[in-house]
């Protein structure tokens, strides 16, 4: 349930930003991208542990674990929205 | 002669879906799905199958080894008659006032979960299995099967003996032996193990199997003979008796993390009884698999069995050596029991594994420094001399001081797992960050050690080494055996 619900979250962002360049004619430098990834990874990590982790009643482990992988990702996405402006 | 178990009626391939055209594999009978890829054992891709295993073994100083020199039998040697005696009375007087004091982990309720995994169940072990010395073959009018039989005899305390193919007059199962493998896995999952793996015997690595047993002191021997048989003074593995099942049943990682501070509480130990429990009903099963389809199943006259669990199961590959000299597998860590069944249908054997285990153990030592009772070695590697006569000399490993770790479990009235429960390998497995840590440690050749510690440390730094609340336990809503048991399985 959570995966699809995830998916489509993702995919909407996607075709946003697909949209948006097109639309606007916009382009992106290529270091972006691999930026973008890796905060998408981190991300998706983060959610993916905090919510794998309660599911193994390893609280502790989920905060922890949203914390070390989460404050990059929002960090690195915040640099990459940077890059949008 | 090769014998099909086939499913001949049309109908009932139709009802199993056997015969659809679309499916991508055509079968014919149960043993063509057997045969499947799809029935293989899936291990994660970072696990290497090698030659050899991971601990260095010297089969010319290895000896057929005495089992009633391991500390669960002889420990009041090793402590001295005057100290077992006086630890025991301790522990009798200590159990009895907390659970009048209901002290949480020690009280009558945890005492009583413990005892019923570890001390109750349908059968013991046996050599023949449990049956063999029960009623004669049951072949009444009606009563071609046991099952049959039992209902019909329910107030006759012996229970019936199964019949074997040549009771019944039929020929025996036949199948080579990958089909035999994956025919023995499939039906030792049904009966409760989680992994399964196989050892062909040969002139070196017999000297596993002990040279007497445990519990008798009976002499174990091969001979040339049909049958395996037992008299007063030995018991007979025939010569053709060539393979080990060897398997595990998994135990529980929320039960035996309920530690009462350095103590181990009648709860944690519960994991470990319950395991021994289930265990015996499914070796007692596997040997009445074993003699209906035609073949022999044999097991020691206790939970040890006829010959040495981890060395048996690093061979197999269930898993590597560890830290606590006992078997750490990839998927489930250390929490697992292991067992074995001789038996003479051919098999085929199971490559040991690297996953970097046995070299992660060699820096993390967390196991070492949080063992209440001090006995597990915290040298950075392996060694090949043993700490006294429980230990077997021929491998290079970590020897534990095991009659010091009995002492504690006098001590603490329960029978100790901390070293069990902090492994960093004693996981759910459900965070993909896991697997992603196990493929470091299996791949990474950066700075191996310097990582691997790293893990060890942010093990901690995570959570995972704490103990749980005892008394919630009580309260949770758990799976069946507290465990989320797909971890290798094609549910996995």
């Amino acid at each position: 349930m959570w995966r699809f619900v995830y998916g489509v979250v993702l995919g909407a962002g996607g075709m946003a930003l697909w949209d948006w360049l097109k639309t606007e004619n916009n382009t992106l430098d290529w270091y972006v991208w691999p930026l973008m990834l890796l905060a998408l990874a981190l991300g998706t990590l983060a959610v993916h542990h905090f919510f794998a982790s309660r599911a193994e009643l390893e609280t502790k482990a989920a905060w922890i674990g949203l914390v070390i992988f989460g404050l990059p990702a929002l960090l690195l996405s915040g640099l990459v929205v940077s890059f949008f402006q | 002669m090769r014998h099909h178990s086939t499913v001949g009626k049309k109908e009932r391939m139709n009802a199993m879906g056997l015969d659809r055209e679309d499916t991508a594999e055509k079968f014919n009978d149960l043993d063509d799905v057997m045969a499947s890829p799809a029935a293989e054992w899936k291990r994660p891709w970072w696990v290497r199958e090698v030659a050899k295993p991971t601990m260095d073994i010297d089969w010319d100083v290895t000896e057929r080894f005495d089992a009633r020199k391991i500390q669960q039998v002889s420990w009041k040697k090793y402590v001295g008659e005057e100290k077992a005696k006086e630890l025991g009375k301790r522990r009798e007087e200590k159990v009895r006032q907390w659970m009048i004091d209901q002290k949480s982990g020690y009280s009558l309720r945890d005492r009583a979960l413990d005892i019923a995994g570890a001390q109750a169940g349908s059968v013991g072990t046996s050599f023949l299995g449990s049956w063999a010395k029960t009623a004669e073959a049951t072949k009444g009018e009606g009563e071609m099967f046991a099952s049959d039989a039992s209902r019909s005899r329910l107030t006759d305390p012996a229970r019936p003996k199964p019949l074997s193919p040549e009771e019944l007059g039929v020929p025996r199962y036949e199948g080579t032996p990958a089909e035999n493998s994956r025919m023995i896995r499939s039906a030792l999952r049904h009966f409760g193990a989680t992994q399964v793996g196989y050892v062909e015997l040969t002139e070196r690595n017999r000297k596993l199997i002990y040279a007497e047993d445990a519990m008798d002191g009976k002499r174990i021997e091969f001979e040339n003979v049909e049958k395996a048989y037992e008299t007063n003074e030995k018991r007979v593995i025939p010569e053709k008796a060539r393979w080990v099942i060897v398997f595990s049943i998994q135990m529980s990682e929320e039960l035996i993390k309920r530690k009462s501070g350095l103590m181990p509480s009648a709860l944690s130990a519960a994991a470990t009884g319950a395991a021994y429990g289930q265990a015996r009903n499914a070796i007692d099963q596997l040997q009445c698999f074993l003699h209906v389809l035609g073949y022999q199943g044999l097991m020691g006259t206790w939970f040890n069995g006829l010959g040495i669990a981890p060395a048996f199961a690093v061979l197999a590959g269930l898993g590597e050596i560890g830290r606590i000299n006992r078997m750490i597998s990839p998927e489930h860590g250390p929490l697992q029991r292991v067992f074995k069944v001789v038996t003479d249908l051919p098999l085929e054997p199971t490559k040991p594994i690297d996953a970097g285990i046995m070299n992660f153990c060699r820096t993390c030592k967390v196991c070492a420094e949080e063992c209440p009772a001090d006995c597990l070695s915290k040298e950075t590697e392996p060694y090949w001399e043993p700490k006294g006569p429980w230990n077997n000399p021929g491998h290079k490993t970590w020897y534990e001081d095991s009659p010091t770790c009995r002492t504690w479990w006098a001590v603490s009235t329960a029978g100790c797992s901390t070293c069990f429960a902090v492994c960093a390998f004693s996981k759910k497995n459900l965070s993909v960050i896991h697997d992603l840590v196990k493929i470091a440690i299996a791949k990474n050749r950066i700075m191996p050690d310097k990582v691997n510690a790293f893990f060890a440390k942010m093990d901690g730094v995570f959570g995972y080494q704490d103990q749980r609340n005892i008394d919630d336990w009580w309260g949770m809503e758990l799976p069946p055996r507290g465990t989320k048991n797909v971890k290798g399985t094609q549910l996995d």
